[in-house]
């Protein structure tokens, strides 16, 4: 058996679970399976992914900011951080702060040495963890950079970026493209995607550019603007990632 | 998509290019099928419009399709609620904070022809207004400007236009004007409007 597993690491709340999803149509596919959140859990990751090598996982958001060393090609799927905040600014603020009780641990405990900045508020620790996602995604080797707007704008084009970097079949059904896929349950769960999707009895629909932020937009929250200015005079050098 | 959110001289978002080419398609699919006679009405028939302000054809789509997700507009439309757009409006603007909680939508599909626009008005009872607009390309027809005569302030509203901005606004639709085209060759302006309300606002407080 092929000892690698592609992996899919995101910052949230980006089209990541979209793009599983699509993925399964084609290979074995995983999304967030429980074993993935081994390091949020202080569990050993290595422990149980024999049985996951060969196919796609994605892994949870919070995943990406640690170092990982798993065999395999991996994809990261980000929105830039003018964009990220946005959407983040906009989700169910219980899942924001279920998210932050975890950002505590990481600041803790594996804090990514190029980051030497403190988060002062709730808006700064969701900052904090997409800056820990860079830094360690740019740290590591054989990652396909993908940001969520160029992935919505032309999913079968993203799709085959993907499909080539991981090795495997090209994706052809687009039937899922515009299914919500946030309600329909795919992730956490120990089978494959596409299993899920068979079992579920509705499937809702949404409009095709859901998910979809302009930059331009974003920065017309003034307290947005000026947190990804601070984050540009903190950190240069990762200026081409914010806007 | 060029988005942006103007202060004067009232707040209202205006974007070009707002709906993405496959959106467009279902919108255009949409509007093809209700251009046939007879499935667009008249003033006064079937919540079309208001009689004396104007003469042009409309159908209200929420009385149309008992099943909302057979209309490709209804669905399409639902991005003009999307939630980073709303939250981002909110952000800015403050004061706009309900259209957080609209949970009541009527969504029109609107033709003009030659001669017809809309006499200048307010749509006081509901409280957010959406029209996004379509068109022939090359455009056939001069006029068909929203006004808002308050104001002395007018857009153009070219194809795939996009405008929102509360209903206490009064506005009105300039004439159309088109020559050598029969009403139902669709030369002329298409606008979806949509009329957006909190109707149970007692469950945020």
């Amino acid at each position: 058996m092929d000892k690698q597993i592609h992996q899919i690491y995101h910052v949230a709340r980006c089209g990541s679970t979209l793009m599983t999803s699509l993925l399964s149509t084609v290979y074995q596919a995983y999304s967030e399976p429980s074993w993935s959140a081994s390091f949020l859990l202080g569990i050993d990751p290595y422990k149980n992914m024999e049985s996951f090598y060969g196919s796609v996982v994605k892994f949870p958001s919070l995943t990406s900011c640690f170092e990982t060393n798993f065999p395999g090609n991996k994809v990261f799927l980000y929105r830039p951080l003018a964009q990220h905040l946005c959407k983040i600014k906009s989700v169910d603020p219980l899942w924001i702060e279920n998210r932050l009780r975890k950002t505590d641990y990481i600041l803790k405990k594996y804090n990514h040495p190029a980051i030497n900045w403190i988060p002062k508020d709730k808006l700064d620790r969701v900052t904090y963890v997409w800056l820990c996602s860079v830094f360690r995604m740019l740290d590591s080797s054989n990652v396909l950079w993908i940001t969520t707007n160029s992935f919505l704008e032309d999913k079968k084009e993203t799709l085959k970026l993907v499909c080539n970097h991981f090795n495997i079949p090209e994706v052809t059904d687009f039937s899922l493209c515009d299914v919500n896929v946030k309600k329909s349950g795919l992730n956490g769960k120990d089978i494959p995607v596409i299993d899920t999707f068979y079992q579920s009895k509705d499937i809702e629909y949404t409009f095709p550019s859901y998910g979809l932020i302009e930059t331009k937009m974003a920065l017309y929250d003034p307290d947005i603007q000026r947190r990804v200015e601070e984050i540009e005079n903190l950190f240069p050098q990762l200026k081409d990632y914010l806007y | 998509m060029n988005i942006q959110l103007l202060d004067n001289p009232f707040p209202h978002v205006l974007i070009e290019n707002f709906y993405n080419e496959k959106e467009l398609s279902l919108i255009q699919e949409e509007i093809k099928f209700l251009s046939y006679p007879n499935k667009l009405y008249k003033p006064g028939v079937h919540h079309a419009g208001t009689e004396g302000l104007t003469e042009s054809r409309a159908l209200h789509l929420e009385k149309a399709y008992t099943i909302p997700e057979l209309s490709n507009i209804l669905q399409v439309t639902k991005k003009t609620l999307d939630i980073p757009f709303i939250s981002t409006i909110v952000n800015k603007w403050p004061q706009l904070l309900r259209i957080k909680y609209v949970d009541m939508i009527i969504t029109k599909v609107r033709y003009y022809h030659n001669n017809e626009g809309y006499e200048p008005h307010t749509d006081i009872k509901h409280e957010f207004l959406t029209f996004s607009y379509f068109h022939t390309i090359p455009k056939k027809f001069s006029g068909g400007e929203l006004y808002f005569p308050e104001y002395n302030y007018q857009i153009e509203c070219s194809h795939n236009t996009f405008i929102l901005f509360p209903g206490y606004v009064q506005h009105g639709v300039k004439k159309v004007l088109i020559e050598d085209s029969a009403y139902w060759n669709g030369d002329g302006r298409y606008c979806i409007s949509q009329f957006m309300a909190v109707k149970n606002s007692d469950k945020y407080g």
